[in-house]
């Protein structure tokens, strides 16, 4: 009985948070290079997936 | 970027660069990346922290000579935080872009020890004797140093010249039974430049104020505004034309007066 509520609970959650278009995912939307030497010039790499069921367009990335 | 589409399941990569010149401590960039998620318009937000480590440190980035008079010399001192584990040296230096506006102004920099070891950067600037008098000039002083982490390091100078002659107050407002009374304001002018100063001409539109010139001593001339006996009664607003010659220049004030002549 308590095994099948908590299968029933499961598959509820997992309607809920069912992709609905497309999904950007960041592994850390926040980066922190830590120290650095000034006058250089630095690079961070944010990396992401498509967890959604549609087809993902980035149409810019903007500083600021 | 080079892709833009990516498919479900699909990974990719944002890269963000940042210059770290100009800057000390920790810095906080954002960035801000647009998509097609939730039907558009969406905008998820990434921060790039970095703290950027200098060796060489001023406790402040820009010097302000206040006061400034043609002919005189006024010296600054910085101090600079050094964590190069060797002693600073200062190789050369030179202006950056704004250059006309250290034109009338030679610097000498130099390296001050001091006997405790602490390092201080001192600017020495000299105001050219028959250089124009201009209320705020301000440029950039880059130095060439010993560091390898920050081989340059700018400061910013700002110089405010003194006016060469002071005029107070700066309008007048006279009301009252005034007619014929010689001193009701006075105006005075001061020469800041040490030059003696001359009062060459003395003006107004209407015919109401009578001037009255007091000396001082050589650099201070009182103007005593007074209201004529044949002023006509009721309201006036004019400007008092000044003409002060402090050394070989002439110098033009307007001061509004303002107020009304009654009975």
């Amino acid at each position: 009985m308590h095994k099948k509520l908590l299968v029933l609970i499961i598959a509820m959650t997992q309607v809920m948070v069912m992709a609905k278009g497309p999904i950007m995912k960041f592994v850390s939307k926040e980066i922190d290079l830590g120290k650095v030497d000034p006058g250089k010039k630095v690079q961070a790499v944010f990396k992401f997936t498509n967890v959604g069921d549609e087809k993902l367009i980035i149409k810019s990335v903007k500083p600021g | 970027m080079e892709k833009t589409a990516f498919l479900p399941g699909e990974s990719g990569t944002i890269k963000a660069y940042f210059n770290t010149a100009h800057y000390n401590g920790s810095v906080t960039k954002t960035i801000q990346v647009y998509s097609n998620t939730y039907g558009g318009g969406n905008i998820v937000r990434l921060r790039l922290k970095a703290t950027v480590v200098t060796d060489l440190k001023p406790a402040r980035t820009s010097i302000y000579f206040r006061n400034v008079v043609p002919g005189k010399s006024y010296t600054e001192r910085v101090f600079i935080e050094n964590n190069m584990h060797k002693p600073l040296e200062i190789k050369g230096h030179s202006i950056v872009g704004n250059v006309n506006a250290s034109r009338n102004f030679p610097l000498k920099v130099g390296l001050v020890r001091s006997k405790d070891g602490k390092e201080y950067v001192s600017v020495t600037l000299k105001a050219l004797k028959n250089m124009p008098v201009l209320e705020r000039r301000s440029f950039t002083l880059s130095l060439e140093t010993n560091s390898t982490k920050m081989p340059k390091m700018n400061l910013f100078i700002i110089i405010k010249m003194q006016k060469p002659v002071l005029v107070t107050p700066i309008s007048l407002f006279m009301f009252g039974n005034h007619q014929g009374v010689k001193r009701v304001r006075r105006i005075q002018l001061t020469s800041n430049t040490g030059n003696p100063l001359e009062i060459v001409s003395i003006h107004s539109k209407a015919k109401i104020f009578t001037f009255e010139t007091v000396r001082e001593d050589e650099k201070t001339i009182d103007i005593w505004i007074g209201i004529r006996k044949d002023a006509s009664l009721g309201v006036f607003n004019d400007i008092i034309q000044i003409v002060a010659k402090e050394g070989k220049t002439d110098h033009n004030f307007s001061i509004p007066a303002r107020g009304s002549v009654i009975k």
